[in-house]
C-alpha cells in the first residue's frame, strides 16, 4: 500500500511464536509499536493488506485520493507519496 | 582437472596462445592459472560462474541464479530425433549467434544413440543439474585476486562498447567488495586476465539495441532485483560501488501482496540470503518492518526493527511467525503502511 496512514484497530499486546534463522523456536511478547508492527507484517503473510482492515468508505476514499494524486502526477506506484485521510 | 591441463599442453605445446573459455570451463581455466601459473599469453573468460563467498551481499542473487540454471537443466528433454531439432530450439531462444553455431552447439550437446536410432543428451540432465546446484566453489572468489597477472585483471562488460577504460580492478583484498561477477557476467561480460601486453577483446552488443528486450532480459535474469538502486547499468566503471542487495518493495496493488504466503519448510542458504537482503532493504527504505511478500517472495518470513537509532540491536528475523495470544485494543493508534 502506498504510504498511507489511518486508524486501524490492533491488539495492544501480542505473543508471537516463530523460528529463528538458527532453527530455534522463540516467543516474543510485544506491546506498543512492536506489537503493531508484528501484526501488520503477519497480516502481509496472510495476504491481508492494511486496506482490508479499514472500513469500505475509507477504502473508497483512499482509492479515489490515490487515483487523483496519480492523475495530477503527484504520486505513482513506483514513487510513493503520502495519502492521508 | 589435471587431465584437462595435460591435454591442453599436449595439444598446444609451446606455441603463443590465447585462452578463451566460456562458462564452467572458465572456472577450470582460472583454477589452472592458480595452480600452475600463467599458461596463456592472454586469458579471456566469458561468463565464468565464480560465486562470491557465503555472506556476501549479493549471494542471494547467485543462489537463485544457480537454482534456476539447475532446474532448467533438469527439465531439458532427454531425446531428440535429430540435432537439427535442438539447433532450431537454440535459434528460437538465442538470437545473436552466427548461423552455423546453432548446429555446432546442438551436435556438441547430443550423442547418437545407436540402440534407439535417435540422439540423447551427451551429459545426462540430472548430472548437469547436479553440476549447477553443487558445482559452485566458494573458495575461488577470494583467490581470484591472486591469479597470475591479477593486478592487470579487468572485469569488462561488452554492453558499454568501450573496449578500453571501462575496466574495474579485481577486488584486491579478496573479499569481493560488492562486485557481483556472476550477475554482471550474465550480460555477456567477461573478465580478461592480461598476462601479455595485448588483449583482444570483442564483445557482442547484447541486448542493448532494444530497451524492451533488455528490460525483459534483465527481468528474467534478475527477477525482483532492483537495478536502479545499484550503479547505473550502463556505467560499468562505477560497478564496484555496489554494497547491498536491495530488493524492490512491492506496493498495492501488486498481486503478490494479496496471496497467502507459504510456510518455510527448511532454513537453507537461500532463505538466509533472502533474510539478509530483506534486512538491508528494510533499513534502506527505511521501515520498521518488512514481510517477504513485500519483496515479491511469497514466504512466511518477516524482519522488524522498531529502533533505528541502534540498528541491529533490536533486529528480529522471524520465520513462520504466528500470533498465539493477543489482548487489549489499540485504537486511534496510527498504522503506517508501505
Amino acid at each position: 500500500v502506498i504510504d498511507y496512514t489511518a486508524d486501524v484497530e490492533r491488539a495492544a499486546r501480542v505473543l508471537v511464536r516463530a523460528w529463528t534463522v538458527d532453527e530455534k523456536e522463540i516467543e516474543i511478547e510485544a506491546d506498543e509499536l512492536l506489537a503493531v508492527a508484528l501484526q501488520h507484517e503477519i497480516d502481509h503473510l496472510d495476504g491481508k493488506l492494511f486496506i482490508d482492515r479499514i472500513s469500505r468508505i475509507k477504502r473508497e476514499l483512499y482509492k479515489r485520493k490515490l487515483k487523483k494524486l496519480i492523475k495530477e502526477g503527484k504520486a505513482d506506484l513506483e514513487r510513493p507519496s503520502a495519502v492521508r485521510i | 582437472m589435471d587431465v584437462v591441463w595435460h591435454a591442453i599442453n599436449r595439444e598446444l605445446g609451446a606455441k603463443r596462445s590465447a585462452g578463451l573459455f566460456h562458462s564452467l570451463s572458465g572456472v577450470t581455466a582460472a583454477m589452472h592459472a592458480l595452480k600452475y601459473g600463467a599458461r596463456y599469453d592472454a586469458l579471456v573468460l566469458f561468463d565464468p560462474p565464480v560465486y562470491p563467498r557465503e555472506g556476501h551481499p549479493v549471494q542471494y542473487l547467485q543462489q537463485s541464479d544457480k537454482e534456476s540454471l539447475a532446474s532448467r537443466a533438469a527439465r531439458r528433454p532427454e531425446r531428440y530425433k535429430d540435432p537439427i531439432d535442438l539447433a532450431k530450439q537454440f535459434a528460437r531462444r538465442l538470437k545473436n549467434w552466427v548461423p552455423d553455431a546453432y548446429e555446432l552447439m546442438a551436435r556438441a550437446t547430443l550423442r547418437h544413440d545407436r540402440a534407439h536410432g535417435d540422439y540423447i543428451l551427451a551429459c545426462p540432465r540430472e548430472y548437469e543439474a547436479h553440476v549447477f546446484s553443487s558445482g559452485a566453489n566458494p573458495d575461488l572468489w577470494p583467490q581470484m585476486a591472486h591469479c597470475p597477472g591479477a593486478g592487470e585483471t579487468r572485469l569488462r562488460r561488452s554492453e558499454s562498447r568501450r573496449s578500453d577504460a571501462a575496466g574495474a580492478d579485481w577486488p584486491r583484498d579478496g573479499r569481493g567488495v560488492g562486485t557481483s561477477l556472476r550477475s554482471d557476467s550474465r550480460n555477456e561480460s567477461f573478465f580478461a586476465n592480461r598476462t601479455s601486453r595485448r588483449v583482444h577483446s570483442r564483445g557482442r552488443d547484447f541486448p542493448s539495441r532494444h530497451s524492451d528486450s533488455r528490460r525483459r532480459f534483465r527481468k528474467s535474469t534478475f527477477g525482483s532485483f532492483n537495478f536502479r538502486r545499484l550503479a547505473p547499468f550502463d556505467r560499468f566503471d562505477s560497478y564496484p560501488v555496489i554494497q547491498m542487495a536491495l530488493l524492490k518493495i512491492r506496493k498495492f496493488p501488486d498481486d503478490v501482496l494479496k496471496e497467502p504466503a507459504a510456510a518455510v519448510k527448511n532454513i537453507n542458504g537461500s532463505v538466509e540470503g533472502l533474510i539478509d537482503s530483506m534486512v538491508q532493504t528494510m533499513y534502506a527504505a527505511p521501515g520498521v518492518g518488512l514481510a517477504a511478500p513485500q519483496v515479491g517472495e511469497s514466504k512466511r518470513i518477516i524482519v522488524l526493527d522498531t529502533n533505528h537509532d541502534d540498528p541491529g540491536k533490536h533486529l528480529l528475523k522471524l520465520i513462520n511467525p504466528q500470533i498465539v495470544e493477543a489482548e487489549g485494543k489499540l485504537s486511534g493508534k496510527r498504522d503506517v503502511s508501505r
